[in-house]
């Protein structure tokens, strides 16, 4: 188990970091994946859907 | 002998009316459909066919697997990010067909069961929370514990049974979401991509 944990890109072996305002409380980690949800669908919108054939 | 009064011949007569082939698998789509915000809806699917996959083979092979194997790592971790991924791109497709009110032209069933299939997931996700075998998955049980007892149905679902989480999550709860998304998949079939909001005139256009 500690040789995975070793080989693992980030450590993960500590508690959570969090952050938040008042009484919102979010972890880094799923705050980083909200984030990154806001972006995928902004760039979903904004990047040119490459074209096919047209019909 | 005539069919017309025997349930299978009305039953596949009907099924034909109403899911015709070109529908179900269509080669072609409108004009309208070329964003990449209506890819999201296929690559949730495609995340679910991989949880589907992965956890498959976890059930198979069992905890001490997965705890304590590489490849059993490697499944384990494939099965995490799959339902992240899951969640990450349901997410998204709910937010672009929100804002398209994809509700428009008849399609309230395929929202209601859109909305369904994201709750049902949402079960589907703690329960497997719940089962991973780990400090975590205890640290959430108790947590979870207090919160379904606050809502009076800690009785019916209790977080720290984890032979009932494992039954839920590897049985009941895979195959409500499969047939809701089956469900889901086959209106939008029926009924066709929901065009952009400016295009009424192919708002009830049907399937292409």
């Amino acid at each position: 188990m500690q040789s995975v944990l070793s080989m693992a890109l980030i450590n993960l072996n500590h508690p959570a970091h969090y952050v938040g305002i008042g009484p919102f409380q979010v972890s880094v980690g799923n705050f980083i994946i909200i984030l990154s949800m806001f972006v995928i669908f902004a760039l979903a919108i904004f990047i040119p859907f490459p074209h096919g054939k047209d019909e | 002998m005539s069919t017309s009064s025997n349930w299978t011949a009305r039953l596949r007569k009907s099924t034909l009316e109403t899911m015709e082939p070109e529908d179900l698998l269509p080669d072609n789509q409108p004009a309208y459909v070329v964003s990449w915000i209506y890819v999201f809806g296929v690559l949730t699917i495609a995340s679910l066919l991989m949880l589907i996959a992965t956890g498959l083979i976890l059930t198979l092979e069992g905890p001490s697997w997965w705890h304590g194997s590489s490849v059993g790592h490697f499944i384990n971790s494939m099965h995490l990010w799959s339902v992240e991924l899951f969640f990450v791109f349901m997410v998204v497709h709910l937010w672009g067909k929100f804002w398209m009110a994809a509700w428009r032209g008849k399609r309230t069933a395929t929202w209601v069961t859109g909305v369904i299939a994201f709750m049902a997931s949402i079960l589907t996700a703690l329960t497997g929370y719940l089962i991973q075998t780990n400090f975590d998955s205890q640290w959430i049980a108790t947590e979870a514990k207090d919160g379904f007892n606050a809502m009076g149905i800690g009785a019916f679902f209790n977080t720290l049974n984890t032979g009932q989480a494992i039954l839920l999550h590897v049985a009941l709860l895979p195959l409500a979401v499969g047939i809701i998304v089956v469900w889901h998949i086959l209106l939008v079939r029926r009924k066709g991509v929901v065009p952009p909001i400016d295009n009424d005139a192919t708002i009830e256009g049907g399937a292409f």
